[in-house]
């Protein structure tokens, strides 16, 4: 009888746990990531952050020995690569320097919304992305610093995500490769297009959200940046670089793109105090 | 303060320590790319040494502390998936599979792989379409390397949980009552 009562009353128990989790998830996707559940998340994060960032800066060292010793074979491999990197990126300098001063004086001259006039807060990495299907990383500066949801969030190269959690002196960032991410793209001609994370890793895939008359030829190797349509990003922002096209002019082009933000290594980040009107 | 209350109170340290590890030290430890889930493993860990019961309660709550640390997913999938972790292998463990150090890495791994495909699945049913975004390779890369962590920490996990869960009824002595029961 005992064993009976036992059985029947855990079977209660993991019944009452799986009502409430289902509780959880629908007062959350009810709360449109602003609901009360919200402010306990962020209210953990403020917790974590300084925790993760005080444990983090003192066993930094014994971190980069774990992940040298878990991945010393890609380690080499990177290593080889990256110094090929270099000597292409020198020699392509000469050549950016002189199109770069191009596209600074056609971006005067056309009165582009530039987006190095839009105030920035410079923010440290704290915590890489530990889940394997959220691709997020946490920033030292939070709504202390005049960071709000939803705030593009910049490197040298280009976009690296949107902030898309804050406490006071913390922030999430989620990353452009992250699949809930879309992102408005500027293409040839006037035509619009959508970004879209693939995961970690991966490379973001485009496709044409709206085209005039003229339908977009993508072109491998070009630069693709933000479109101001939709209000998501302002314009300007370099998202990454077009690797291949499914059907080079057509209305249901996509296209491959690779992320101009190596979102794998990142320390520091702009974010951009931005907020669409 | 009784001794299952203590244990209670340990195990709720063991499970913020290592959702602390987790955040702090899981994206420097990625194999492949992938890195360990300590939660998942803490829950599957309470299923084997703890029973059903006390399974579902410590996979529920290791769930909802990964889900506080975790952004764009919303709150409870992972508990929910982690509850339904630690009740089906506390289930299965007292009743089924058979105890020892030798089977616990192979347990774990197989549990992993089930607990992975049960997440992306009740993620799809709650309207989580993205979580599988990434597509079937990833899917497979990421069960199969957080298969082996698993498999390999599960020994040290147990023996953890084993220590803080003195004073709750094992899993060996839900059996027992089971057989018992059965004479």
């Amino acid at each position: 009888v005992a064993l009976t009562r036992r059985r029947s009353g855990g079977r209660y128990v993991v019944a009452i746990l799986l009502l409430a989790a289902l509780t959880l998830i629908t007062l959350d996707a009810r709360g449109q990531g602003n609901g009360a559940l919200r402010s306990v998340r962020n209210a953990a994060h403020s917790v974590l952050a300084p925790v993760q960032s005080g444990i983090h800066d003192a066993l930094r060292p014994i971190g980069n020995f774990l992940t040298g010793a878990v991945n010393y074979g890609s380690l080499k491999a990177e290593n080889h690569r990256l110094q090929q990197e270099v000597l292409q990126q020198e020699a392509a300098l000469a050549q950016t320097r002189y199109e770069q001063a191009q596209a600074d004086q056609v971006l005067q001259l056309a009165r582009l919304p530039f987006v190095d006039k839009v105030k920035t807060v410079t923010a440290g990495v704290i915590n890489e992305p530990s889940s394997n299907f959220e691709t997020t990383i946490t920033i030292n500066r939070g709504s202390s610093s005049g960071i709000v949801l939803n705030q593009p969030v910049v490197t040298t190269a280009g976009l690296a995500g949107q902030v898309s959690a804050v406490s006071g002196g913390s922030a999430t960032v989620t990353l452009l490769t992250d699949p809930s991410v879309v992102c408005g793209v500027a293409l040839p001609v006037g035509n619009v297009g959508t970004a879209k994370g693939q995961g970690q890793g991966n490379d973001l895939s485009v496709s044409v959200l709206a085209s005039n008359a003229t339908p977009p030829k993508l072109k491998v190797g070009e630069t693709l940046f933000t479109s101001a349509v939709g209000g998501v990003f302002p314009a300007g922002i370099p998202v990454g670089t077009v690797k291949a096209v499914s059907a080079p002019s057509g209305e249901d082009s996509t296209a491959t793109v690779v992320p101009a933000v190596r979102t794998g290594s990142l320390e520091y980040v702009d974010v951009m105090l931005w907020s669409a009107q | 303060v009784t001794g299952a209350m203590r244990a209670r109170a340990r195990i709720a340290v063991l499970l913020i320590v290592a959702l602390v590890i987790e955040t702090t030290f899981g994206g420097d430890l990625r194999v492949l790319g992938v890195a360990p889930d300590l939660m998942l493993l803490l829950a599957l860990s309470g299923g084997l040494v703890c029973g059903p019961t006390a399974g579902a309660w410590i996979g529920f709550s290791a769930g909802l502390l990964a889900d506080l640390a975790l952004t764009t997913t919303p709150l409870g999938l992972s508990a929910l998936a982690w509850c339904i972790v630690g009740w089906g292998i506390g289930t299965l463990r007292a009743y089924l599979l058979p105890d020892g150090r030798a089977t616990r890495p192979a347990i774990a791994f197989l549990v992993t792989i089930g607990a992975i495909l049960l997440f992306l699945i009740v993620g799809e049913l709650v309207g989580q379409t993205e979580l599988a975004a990434p597509g079937r390779d990833w899917i497979i890369r990421v069960v199969l390397v957080e298969g082996l962590w698993n498999a390999l920490l599960v020994i040290p996990a147990v023996a953890a949980l084993g220590w803080a869960a003195r004073g709750l009824p094992s899993v060996e002595e839900l059996g027992r009552s089971e057989a018992l029961a059965t004479r």
